[in-house]
Parts: C-alpha cells; structure tokens; sequence
C-alpha cells in the first residue's frame, strides 16, 4: 500500500524519462519538471530543461527555480553535483525538489501533498527528495546544504 | 469526465470531522462545512414514550424503562429544559456513547446533510491514537447501519498536515480537552511520537472561572436572564433571573462555559515571553460586558489566565507540574522520533485547533520553541491566518481528497467491505 494519498498516478512518460535521465552517466539534461494535469488525474511531464552551456549547477538551479510560481506546486527531478566527501570528485546524483508555496491555494497544496507518495514509490535510486515551502529557501545553497 | 466505479463525481461523496467540541459536517469539493454542529448531545428521560410502551406492551411484567430522548444541536440543547442533561459522546476523541452517535448520525443526515447516508460516499477523519477496534465498529455501523456504499477513514492530522503542503510535519493541534502534537511523515503517523496534554481549551474557561471567582465577578449565562440594564464600569449589574428555572447542573455547567469561551476569546491574550507582572500592565486593558450587563476593564488577568497553557508551574493546583506546556509538548514529540527526522519536523510546526486562536498562542509558541530547537535545526511555524482554516483545516483536507475523481480507487466500497469485513478498513486506511 502506498499509504494516504488521493489516489492520483504517476504517467509512464514520467518514470520513462526519468530512468533515462537516471541512468546515464550524463544525459545533457538538467531538470524535469512534473505537474498535475489541469483534471487532476496525472502527474506528467511539464518540460525538460537541458545544462546550459558553460554554466554551472547553481546557475542552472537558480535559473530553473526563478520560473517557479506560488500559485503552482511542482515536482523537480535534478541532476546536481553533490558536495564532494573528503576530498573526492563529487558525484552526479539525483534530487527531487517538491515545491509548494505556503501562499498557494489550499487546494494545490493538498493535491501535491497529497501525491507525493505515489511519486516517490514510482521513482527508484533517487539520492533525495526535498520539500521547499517558501520562495526564500529555494536557493541552490540551501539544497546543499540538505545533501551534506 | 468518465464515471469511476461508483459513477465518478455526479454524487456528492459526504465528510465528517468529529472534535472534542464540534461535529463539522459537509459535502466534499465545498470550501467549509456545511453544518456544525455541538458534540455535547442533551439527555432527558422521555416520560412519554415510557407510557406508551407501558400500555401496548402489554405482556410485558416488569415496568419499562423510561427511554432516553436526545436534544442535538444548538437550538434544542442549549434551551433551557427540566432534567436535560448535557454529555459528550466523545472520550479522547474518540466514539465512547455509540448510541448517541448513531443519534447525532441520524440527525446530521437528517437535518444538516439532508439527504439519504446510503447516497453518498464518506470520508471520516479520526485521532492519531484511534484503536483498531473503534475504527473496526465505526466502520461496521456505516456500512450495516446506515448503508454507505463506500467508506474512508483518515487521520486528522494527516489531512491537516496535507492542507498545510508538506507530507512531514508536526501537527500541534490545540483543541477543547486536548493539546496534542502528532508527527507525520510522508503521510504516515508515527505513533511512538504522539503527545497529549489536558493544557486546552477546558483548561482555559477553567482558569478563566477560577479567575472570575477571585474577582468576585458572578458569570450568570444567559437563559437565566429575564431582562437587564445597562450599568456603568464595575458597578453591581442589573438584572432580572427568570422564574422556574430548573436545569441539571452539567446544563448549568455547560452554559457558563459558553460564555467563557467567548470571554477567553475575546479577551485572553497569551503574553510574548514568560508571565511577569510588571511587563504585562502596561498593555492595553480589554473591556468586556458579561451577559447580565457587568463590566469591566481586565487588564494583566488577560495575560494571567493563559499563562498556565505555556508555563504549567503557574497552574495553583498541584496536579499542574505533571502536565505539559504547549511548547514541551512539542519538543517531547519531536524527542521521540528518530534523529534524523527531527530536522524536518521543526520545519514543519503546523499549528490547529480552535484554542490555538487565543490571541498571542503562536507568537508564545515561536518564542519557547526557538529557546528549545537545537541551534543546527531551523525551526518553521506554520498558522493559517483565518480561523475558518485552521479550525477546519482537516474537514477541509478530506473535502479536497474525497472530491478528486483518482480518490475512487482509495475508497472502502460496500463491496469490499461485505468480502473482506470490518478488517478491510485498516488494510485500505492505514
């Protein structure tokens, strides 16, 4: 059982492209980004965000979570590079961003939240899922700092 | 939209969310409850249909017991009547007088929902700590009883933690008979980390009646006025008491609680840092005029009657140094959790309940929190602003979910229920 939740479904696109950007050591992608389908039925693919050329992961990250909204939670699956542990070249891993702004509506908030379970069960090896709720913590320093 | 196997969204699926102090009851999709309704019931004696079933039940040898009549909601138990007894059909939260909550049922259909219970799918939320076996009765008397073609059962503070937008987070909810604080993650509650404290809102109208009586102030609720004049601050009030007034005292009781309850509301304010005398006179004093027409300006008793929510050492009676403060309730919840969890549960403090709205609770609450949270830990207190939402905030969680379409596949349905028994209910509602 996947616990409390509203029952809403992860799309196969969505597991589909994620495997892709998982298991390739570098697939040129940066960031997809899922959301619930305007019924209320699906967690799909909102769109995908390659590395910019000759940018780093934090401009990456900041330039992706600059377009995020308040009024609209969403999910972002990240390939990010860790901090690196003594010393050691930092791996690429996977991180799963769920936004939801405490000004969204209620609503929002609850269907997200409420889905959230059914994403994680669908999404194997990620290294760690995050929750932001305030637009002042969505800085790429504030992620690094969960992963150390 | 396609139909889901029970005809998708075209009926209306039904939510009930039963506190210490009110049943809140509505269609889901709806913002607010339709109804609520007391979940102090009034018990009489029926004389009359002790009669009736003496004269046709006529084979009958021993004398028949008088049933009981209940008086549901607002209108009927708050009228003053003779032998009217007031009782919960509550115990911590949870269903102790089934009988009188099957009454409530009928009359919520009835009366609020006004429509028939075998229409409409339910969602009902329930305490944390609910037992196995209630949850397993519940169930069974919606189904046989009342006939329900599908059922769900939800904890509260899961529906509040989702409204809230975070599937971890403590929920301090801080109701009539208890403050509790229940963490959840991932939507799951962990149990071992549940903490209660009596410190609520029947705490505070019994500091508040404490106060009243140092004072030397009579609070006469209303149904025994007959009529009143207005008096100047602080004199004698000027009143008329009805003739042949005869009530129980647990209506008496109830009643002067209720003017309480308005009293602590509007005039209780929960002192920013640790009670002390000097700080809190000079605040602004708050008049207030009591139902027989007394009144006066309360000025430090404002801070002084809550203080004991947050510093249980200041409560006169001994029994106060074994109960915890809101913040300690808290902090002793978060401890009992593992570790690595703690971190996100301080960042996710929501804060509900209807006593949770005295002026000044969260602001207290930031405070003692902030003295407590280890200093590696950023500490989030999360309070809806409108009453309606934090009040609710669980009745309106469930109205979202069970009004999703993807929630069908969730729901105990009457057909599972008849296959598998009341056992279903805690496979599909963990």
């Amino acid at each position: 059982m996947s616990g409390p939740g509203s029952g809403i479904e992860i799309s196969d696109e969505c597991i589909s492209e994620y495997k892709s950007f998982q298991q390739s050591a570098d697939s040129g992608k940066r960031c997809i980004i899922y959301k619930i389908t305007d019924d209320n039925k699906q967690i799909v693919i909102e769109k995908k965000v390659d590395k910019g050329p000759g940018k780093d992961d934090a401009e990456d990250f900041d330039e992706i979570v600059s377009c995020l909204e308040d009024k609209e939670p969403r999910y972002l699956v990240f390939d990010l590079k860790g901090p690196g542990k003594g010393g050691a070249a930092a791996n690429n891993r996977v991180i799963v961003l769920t936004w939801i702004s405490d000004s969204a509506p209620v609503k929002k908030r609850m269907l997200y939240s409420a889905s959230f379970n059914s994403l994680k069960a669908k999404l194997p090896g990620v290294y760690k899922f995050i929750t932001v709720n305030d637009k002042g913590e969505l800085t790429y320093q504030r992620i690094m700092s969960e992963l150390s | 939209m396609s139909g889901g196997v029970y005809g998708g969204d075209e009926v209306g699926a039904l939510v009930f969310d039963i506190g210490s102090y009110s049943f809140r009851a509505g269609y889901a999709g709806e913002d607010t409850p339709k109804a609520e309704i007391p979940t102090h019931v009034g018990v009489v004696d029926d004389i009359e249909t002790a009669m009736e079933t003496d004269s046709t039940g006529a084979n009958s040898e021993q004398p028949a017991q008088p049933d009981k009549k209940y008086l549901i909601d607002t209108v009927y138990m708050k009228h003053a009547r003779k032998g009217m007894e007031l009782a919960s059909f509550l115990k911590d939260g949870m269903v102790e007088n089934w009988d009188m909550f099957e009454k409530v049922m009928d009359y919520v259909y009835s009366r609020s929902i006004k429509s028939e219970a075998s229409l409409h799918q339910l969602l009902m939320s329930e305490p944390a700590w609910c037992t196995k076996s209630k949850r397993e009765k519940l169930t069974e008397i919606m189904f046989e009883k009342y006939n329900i073609p599908a059922f769900f059962l939800c904890k509260n503070s899961v529906l509040s933690a989702f409204a809230n937008g975070r599937s971890t987070a403590l929920i301090l909810d801080s109701g009539a008979t208890h403050t509790s604080a229940v963490p959840v993650y991932d939507g799951y509650v962990l149990t071992q980390g549940i903490v209660k404290s009596p410190l609520a809102g029947d705490f505070m109208t019994v500091e508040c009646r404490k106060m009243m009586d140092e004072l030397g102030v009579e609070v006469v609720p209303p149904y025994l006025i007959q009529s009143k004049e207005a008096v100047p601050d602080k004199q004698p009030p000027k009143w008329k008491r009805k003739e042949n007034i005869d009530v129980t005292k647990s209506f008496h009781n109830y009643m002067v609680k209720d003017v309480l309850q308005d009293f602590a509301a509007s005039v209780l304010q929960v002192s920013d840092t640790p009670y002390d005398q000097n700080a809190v006179e000079s605040m602004p004093a708050v008049h207030y005029e009591f139902p027989n027409g007394y009144n006066q300006d309360f000025g430090s008793e404002r801070f002084r009657a809550c203080e004991g929510l947050f510093d249980p050492s200041v409560i006169k009676e001994a029994q106060g140094n074994s109960m915890l403060g809101v913040g300690h309730v808290v902090t002793t919840s978060v401890g009992m959790c593992d570790i690595d969890i703690r971190p996100s549960l301080y960042g996710g403090v929501i804060v509900v309940g209807g006593n949770s709205l005295i002026q000044g609770f969260t602001d207290r609450l930031n405070r003692d929190l902030s003295n407590k949270t280890p200093p590696s830990m950023r500490l989030k207190i999360i309070a809806a602003a409108s009453s309606a939402e934090r009040r609710f905030s669980s009745w309106i969680g469930g109205s979202i979910l069970a009004s999703l379409g993807s929630f069908q596949q969730m729901w105990v349905s009457k057909q599972e229920y008849e296959e598998g028994g009341k056992g279903c209910v805690e496979r599909k509602c963990p």
